[in-house]
């Protein structure tokens, strides 16, 4: 996928964080998505940084499914497209974001959210709220926080 | 009658006296008055019927299938979330169910500065009224803790604290009014006006987006879209339904959106947009708030807040705010969400509403959908920063532990000294949540097709036969809370259309 400027900057609700896409979390490695593919690796590996451990890859399975099952396709292609810039962006010269240590990963997304470029705060934002939301809302989730959940039966 | 898309999955055409576009606050007024003056009227509603029965209080479900682009619709750059309803009844069925009619000061502001004197006080006021009583509006009685902790602290520091009129009858405070009441406590459009509409003959044709409107210069013919798939918005079969009259109300979004693929309107279609931006603080208290139960905004503080004839709503007003654990965890400001969420029952929040300039623009992007440009202002910048520091001192003196302001780079506030981080910390876009459930004056209303998009009549400027009747015509912010002036002014233009 080749990025112009005017698409990175100017992608409208771009990858705005699929902030309501939770679903319901099953173990397992994510792998490649039916509609993230293979940047169903970068969405872990992001989500790996704002997420306890060993959690991301059942929270990039389950946006997939959501993708696939209730994904709205313009949404889709900018969150593709978000996922791209944080891949080639995030990684430096020689490497990918995905391809980089835990660590050195949390320090790139700590600087990008008080970054002086707009768009790398704008995707820090996005996929923070992606992930955070996406395993938060899931039921598996609600007795870690103390939260007792619907009042009506499924 | 309520018909689905399924009913009519290969498409349809339709001749109707009036076609209403769009089923929130302002069409579902106009659609009740029109049918029961006896027209024959249509209704068509991109997003899906929801009966109570769907609303099964679970995010992930509710937030894609209530809400415009699954709650994903932002401004170009991402940093607000514009929050909009996409179902029957609109807006009023994802809302706060806040009832905050339109003060004088900014009737009074709206004809001194934009020359908007086509309805008297009075004339708004009985509106406002007779609105308030069809959706039975009535003081809060009771308030969770998560809005009496806003409204404690408030008062040890100084500031009026006071509670909302809501639109509830007979709520069991289960917390869920974002993402649909499943109690129809909440008295929104869809089981108020819409009933009445379709008791009185109105069709409403749900799933069903309006992309333009054919026209021959200064009459419209005929509203033309597509069915569509009410979660993913992927679109099916062409509709294409003829009228004698229109009332586009479509939002501030989508009005001006439709407006614009149409060519109808003038060069001041889209421009002047509010967006009223709000930002939430999130504060741990030592005890259990579970913000999540009950009504999760029932109360106020005045903060700076003025409303006057020179500039109308200025200042900030901070109110209680709560959201079920996927939405706090993803508005957690800044810093260690675990830690925070780990102790969601004992997190208070709320939200700093502050008043902004008429200074947005929506645009019509290549493939249809809009582009909502705006840029923080100044002035809105300097008032948030004070909402911030206040929004501190007031959970301080009602005992928070911490407070995270949503800013990044912000370290948690303990004592009030921390706020004094707040002068060197940038606002600027996506330095945190920021987000607006209240857009407002795309289409703006005017005495002069130069300026404004729809005359005092909210007839749009050069036409004979089309009305905009929503957000989108104030002039500037009209009321803390949106539903009832719209309504208010919806109720008087069709009074006025029907003569």
């Amino acid at each position: 996928m080749t990025l112009s400027r005017r698409q990175v900057l100017g992608g409208g609700a771009l990858f705005v964080g699929a902030a309501a896409l939770g679903v319901i979390l099953r173990p397992g490695r994510s792998g490649g998505g039916r509609v993230l593919g293979a940047r169903s690796a970068v969405l872990e590996s992001v989500s790996e940084v704002f997420l306890p451990e060993g959690e991301a890859a059942a929270v990039v399975a389950a946006v997939d499914r959501f993708l696939a099952d209730r994904g709205d396709p313009v949404l889709v292609s900018e969150l593709l497209l978000g996922l791209a810039v944080v891949e080639h962006l995030g990684g430096g010269w020689t490497r990918r974001f995905s391809a980089r240590p835990l660590d050195e990963r949390r320090s790139v997304m700590q600087a990008w959210s008080v970054s002086g470029l707009g768009v790398k705060r704008q995707l820090f934002q996005a996929l923070r709220r992606l992930a955070l939301f996406s395993f938060y809302a899931d039921p598996r989730t609600w007795s870690s926080s103390g939260y007792d959940g619907p009042w009506v039966s499924p | 009658m309520i018909r689905s898309a399924r009913e009519v999955a290969g498409g349809f055409e339709r001749r109707a006296e009036v076609c209403v576009i769009g089923s929130g606050a302002g069409g579902a007024v106009s659609a009740a008055l029109m049918a029961e003056a006896g027209h024959d009227v249509i209704v068509l509603e991109e997003g899906a019927h929801v009966p109570r029965t769907l609303m099964t209080q679970r995010e992930e479900e509710m937030y894609p299938l209530l809400y415009r682009d699954q709650a994903q619709q932002y401004t170009k750059d991402g940093a607000v979330a514009v929050l909009q309803g996409r179902v029957l009844g609109g807006s009023t069925v994802v809302n706060m169910a806040d009832c905050v009619p339109i003060e004088d000061a900014v009737l009074e502001h709206w004809r001194q500065q934009f020359g908007c004197d086509g309805f008297t006080t009075a004339q708004v006021h009985d509106a406002a009224a007779t609105v308030q009583s069809v959706i039975g509006a009535n003081p809060i009685a009771e308030h969770n803790r998560n809005n009496a902790l806003l409204l404690e602290g408030g008062q040890k520091i100084g500031l009026t604290g006071r509670a909302f009129e809501h639109n509830r009858v007979g709520c069991v405070n289960s917390g869920y009014c974002l993402i649909g009441c499943a109690y129809d406590a909440k008295r929104s459009a869809a089981l108020t006006w819409l009933p009445r509409a379709s008791d009185a003959g109105a069709l409403l044709q749900t799933e069903a987006r309006v992309e333009r409107l054919e026209h021959d210069g200064r009459r419209v013919r005929a509203a033309v879209g597509h069915l569509v798939d009410p979660v993913t918005g992927v679109p099916g079969a062409p509709f294409r339904v003829a009228a004698e009259r229109f009332v586009l109300a479509g939002g501030a979004i989508h009005s001006p959106l439709i407006l614009l693929a149409s060519k109808v309107g003038g060069s001041a279609v889209g421009r002047h947009l509010s967006l009223q931006p709000q930002a939430p603080v999130a504060a741990l208290f030592e005890d259990e708030v579970r913000q999540w139960r009950g009504v999760p905004q029932s109360g106020w503080l005045e903060g700076t807040g003025t409303v006057t004839a020179e500039a109308g709503l200025d200042g900030f007003w901070l109110e209680g705010v709560a959201g079920g654990p996927g939405q706090a965890a993803s508005s957690i400001p800044v810093g260690d969400p675990w830690e925070m969420m780990r102790r969601y029952g004992d997190v208070a929040a709320l939200l700093c509403l502050v008043p902004d300039r008429p200074g947005g623009r929506v645009k019509r992007r290549r493939n249809g959908r809009p582009a909502i440009q705006y840029a923080f202002q100044d002035r809105w910048k300097h008032h948030l920063r004070e909402a911030l520091r206040t929004a501190g001192r007031a959970y301080l003196a009602a005992g928070a532990q911490q407070v995270l302001l949503p800013l990044a780079g912000a370290v948690p506030v303990t004592r009030e000294r921390d706020l004094d981080q707040l002068d060197a910390l940038p606002i600027r876009p996506n330095a945190g949540p920021v987000l607006s459930a209240h857009p407002q004056g795309s289409c703006r209303m005017g005495p002069s097709s130069q300026h404004a998009v729809v005359d005092l009549d909210l007839k749009v400027h050069g036409s004979d036969n089309l009305w905009v009747m929503d957000a989108s015509v104030f002039p500037t912010t009209s009321s803390t809370h949106t539903m009832v002036p719209v309504m208010s002014f919806a109720w008087l233009a069709t009074e006025r259309l029907l003569g």
